[in-house]
């Protein structure tokens, strides 16, 4: 369907490094494919970079965090009439070359978000420190739970989002560890989400902003954010 | 040992901080980040409270062996030290935050104003106060009251002198001065 207006959002920190290479793979998988890099705050040369391999760039003046930095993309998509968003990260784990995975089950009209997953398919291998894939495990159990469906891979920030998912996530979008709870949010919100796998590579570069004494103090927050978020009201998403 | 009235109208008092703390999550008045610590307040106070012989101990270990709630009043008097620093903390982020915002909000708007400026569209308040900056900050301007600049510093912030309003109309006015100043205008590209 070349009608559709799709946009690849990257939220990038500090990403010097890789970002630049991330756009190139990006265009170089889909000319067409519109590309905005969000720089959270960075203090090198990620804004740079990035522009320099063809992306639209929009600088955040200070750090926002991934959430925030993720909304600003979706408000992006929103204001520019994108009605696909795809979302990966700035570090280059996630391969363009599986973007097609994500979008068959939203062009389908399965789903309005879909996940690319790094163990839905059961054998993927990921090496990560202890507290990281513990911290991951938690949360597959306790959004599972919330949401009466099994997932697996609820940190993934290898996302297709559609535009009655856009519209929601441009008024609320959590903010650390925000596909956590975007998962429970998309179910109250009785839009579907769906798990397909994809690989994922390491990181190439930089360092993953998530230490060990940070998991467990996102995990309690983002438990807590979870628990609480089942009493929300829901929000009004933007009207279409 | 603790009286048991005390126990009882402690643990009462934890509950409804822990509530109230939930109530403003769930309304979302009260962001997680920052009810952690209202939370982990509330759950030692609960805890002590409800658990006499463990307020007896901790108690007999700090040395009081008088009234054992006193310790109760020094967990809580503690741990709301702690929110307050760590509010502290965060308001000096917000104001550090907010400074690097209005600069960037200042920096967009010069842009567009002197986009507009180009294109042969009206200037802004903005791009107005920097022309009467050329002329030296003496410039008399009519306003909601005549107002006689003397000082830079007074000028940069018309809020500052009595009988200017700072914001609406001001972007009109600016609008008439410089159809019947054009020469002004190109003085600020």
């Amino acid at each position: 369907m070349p009608d559709r207006r799709r946009i690849a959002i990257v939220p990038a920190r500090n990403e010097e490094a890789a970002v630049g290479r991330v756009v190139e793979e990006l265009r170089a998988f889909d000319p067409e494919l519109d590309v905005v890099v969000i720089d959270d705050g960075s203090t090198d040369a990620t804004a740079e970079r990035a522009a320099a391999a063809g992306a639209e760039v929009v600088r955040l003046p200070f750090n926002l965090g991934i959430g925030g930095a993720v909304q600003t993309g979706f408000k992006y998509a929103l204001e520019h009439g994108y009605d696909t968003v795809i979302r990966l990260d700035g570090d280059g784990q996630h391969d363009p070359q599986q973007i097609p995975h994500l979008l068959g089950p939203l062009e389908r009209g399965e789903a309005d978000v879909v996940v690319g997953s790094r163990f839905a398919n059961g054998d993927g291998e990921y090496k990560a420190p202890f507290a990281r894939r513990a911290g991951i495990r938690w949360f597959a159990r306790v959004v599972s739970l919330l949401t009466r469906q099994k997932l697996t891979d609820t940190t993934s920030g290898f996302q297709a989002v559609n535009a009655r998912a856009i519209r929601l996530f441009a008024v609320d979008y959590p903010h650390d560890y925000p596909e956590v709870e975007a998962a429970v949010m998309v179910v109250r919100h009785r839009l579907r989400i769906l798990e397909v796998p994809a690989q994922m590579r390491g990181r190439e570069t930089g360092s993953s902003s998530i230490t060990a004494l940070r998991s467990l103090y996102y995990a309690i927050k983002v438990t807590l954010a979870l628990l609480v978020g089942v009493f929300r009201r829901r929000v009004v998403p933007v009207e279409e | 040992m603790t009286p048991i009235y005390v126990s009882i109208a402690a643990s009462a008092a934890s509950i409804l901080l822990i509530l109230v703390v939930l109530e403003l999550i769930r309304s979302r008045r009260l962001r997680e980040r920052y009810a952690l610590l209202w939370l982990a307040t509330g759950i030692v106070l609960l805890v002590l409270s409800a658990w006499r012989g463990g307020l007896n101990t901790i108690a007999g270990w700090v040395g009081v062996t008088g009234y054992p709630p006193a310790v109760l009043f020094a967990v809580a008097t503690l741990f709301i030290l702690a929110v307050l620093l760590h509010y502290s903390t965060v308001i000096s982020k917000l104001a550090d935050q907010n400074v690097v915002l209005a600069q960037r909000l200042a920096l967009l708007e010069q842009r567009l104003d002197s986009g507009r400026t180009d294109s042969g569209a009206m200037p802004s308040a903005l791009a107005r106060d920097r022309v009467e900056d050329e002329d030296g900050g003496q410039r008399k301007r009519h306003g909601e009251g005549e107002v006689v600049f003397l000082d830079s510093r007074d000028r940069d912030r018309p809020d500052r002198v009595p009988g200017v309003q700072p914001a609406p109309g001001g972007g009109e006015e600016a609008a008439g001065q410089a159809e019947t100043r054009p020469s002004t205008r190109r003085l600020d590209e």
